[in-house]
Order: structure tokens, then sequence, then C-alpha cells
């Protein structure tokens, strides 16, 4: 019988990829733990049913699937592969963050106005130069 | 004996075994059996290996599971990534079973074992014991 652990500080967790056949068979061993004959209380019965059940739930979540496409949905496809379905595309027909910020540089300059930007401040926005208390970002814009 | 009726006896049942012990009773159980008088064949399908599992939220709010015998694999979905293991939940007679579980039937709501009400459906899948 268990004894329901006490909770990592701060929250922890594991993601485990289990391939969608296996589903049945691994929710089947999760339901072996909300048995009250798992647990030494009923207390420890209580929250280990809930946590169980609640791992049983996310089985069919597809939750990495959504992952990815919460991802992709912030990077943004490219142009060119617009037209391919969703589950047929592949990483590099997304924009990575480097072409997020080449394409967001031009509006913000556009922004400041005509005068030159320092190449210091663009070094800065493109991650090439770190910020540290006497050099930031914001500092060069203002 | 209606449900009222079953509680009733079981709180004048527990009095009487009470006055004979030391222990403090914390809880008790009514259990209603239904069995067949005469035995059918098992379904030519049927597996007591195979159970489907309907999980609900409650108010906490948590989750808690229901679970069906042998489900009826022509109730699981044909398509998708979770073909032939969720189970379809537009199919009348889950719609029916759901329904009966999170506004109850006969008079009767359930709740999960530690007596939170069954609100509404999360997921349902079938599970291979």
């Amino acid at each position: 019988m268990y004894t329901y652990p006490a909770p990592v500080v701060p929250p922890a967790c594991v993601l485990l990829a289990i391939p969608v056949e296996l589903v049945p068979i691994v929710g089947a061993l999760f339901a072996r733990m909300e048995r009250r004959s798992a647990w030494s209380t009923a207390a420890d019965h209580q929250l280990g049913y809930k946590a169980f059940v609640e791992l049983q739930d996310q089985l069919m979540n597809a939750c990495i699937d959504e992952l990815i496409q919460e991802i992709r949905a912030i990077r943004g496809v490219k142009p060119d592969y617009e037209s391919v379905p969703v589950d047929e595309r592949t990483t590099d027909m997304y924009r990575d963050f480097n072409d997020l910020i080449g394409h967001l540089l031009p509006i913000i300059f556009a922004l400041r106005g005509p005068e030159d930007i320092p190449d210091s401040l663009i070094e800065a926005l493109r991650g090439e130069t770190p910020a540290s208390a006497t050099r930031n970002v914001v500092d060069q814009l203002i | 004996m209606s449900p009222a009726g079953g509680l009733a006896f079981m709180s004048s049942w527990r009095g009487l075994v009470e006055s004979l012990s030391d222990a403090v009773c914390l809880d008790s159980d009514l259990l209603v059996r239904w069995k067949e008088t005469t035995e059918p064949a098992a379904g030519v399908s049927s597996s007591v290996l195979r159970q489907g599992v309907l999980i609900f939220s409650t108010p906490t709010p948590d989750l808690a599971t229901i679970r069906i015998p042998s489900i009826d694999q022509a109730l699981l979905e044909t398509s998708g990534p979770y073909a032939g293991i969720a189970i379809d939940q537009t199919q009348p007679a889950v719609i029916a079973l759901v329904n009966a579980l999170t506004s109850g039937a006969a008079g009767v709501e359930p709740c999960d074992p530690f007596v939170l009400d069954l609100v509404a459906l999360s997921t349902a899948y079938v599970e291979l014991f």
C-alpha cells in the first residue's frame, strides 16, 4: 500500500510521450491506483484517486501535438507553405524567431523616426549583444 | 425499496449495530444487487478485460471515473488519432447514460467515491486490463 507522497516545491512534472495505441493499456495501469486497497489511509486514497484519474484524463489530451501546434501558431507559417495542409507541414515550413525579429525591426525603426539607428541597438534587438544594467534596448530606444 | 427507503433502513440498522459495539461508525454502504435468475450465455464479443471509462468533472474541481464492463466496440470512434480507443460521445446510448449520471435518473443522482456530484463528461475511452 502507498502513502501519497508530499508534493515537490516548487511543483514539477515529467512530460512522457505515450504512443496512442498504448493508451488503453496504460490507462488500465493507472486505473489500478483508484482502488482503496492501493493506499494506506482514506486520505491517501482520496489524493491518489484524484491524481490517477487526472492522469487517465490526460491520456486523451494529445498534449504534445497541441503544444507543437501552439508553438507553430506563434511562429506563423511561411507564405510559400500556406496551402500545405496543417498535418502535412514540417518544422521548416514555419518562420523561426530570427525571421520574426527581422520583420519587427523595420516596424520599430519606422515608429522611432528618421534618425539613424545605432548598430548597438540592432545587435541588441537581434540578441547578439547581451543586455546589462547599463546597456539595454529600452534605454537606447528612449 | 426506494432509494430513500434504503437510506432509512441503513440508518436504523446502523444504530442497532452501534449499540452493540465500542467502535465509532464513520460511514456505511448500501449495496443494491441485481442478478438474472437464469444466467444467459456470455456475448460472443464480450470481454471482462475491456472496460469503457467515462471521466467526469466534479465540483471541487476534480475528476471521477465511471466504468462500463465490456464496452460495445461499435461505440468507439472509427477515425482520427483515437480511432478504436475513444468512445463516440455523439452516440445516443452514450448521451443517455451521461445525462442520467449528471442529471440523475429515477430520483437518484450518482456521485463519486467521495460524495461529489458528477458535473460533466470530460473524456471517454476504452481501457484494457
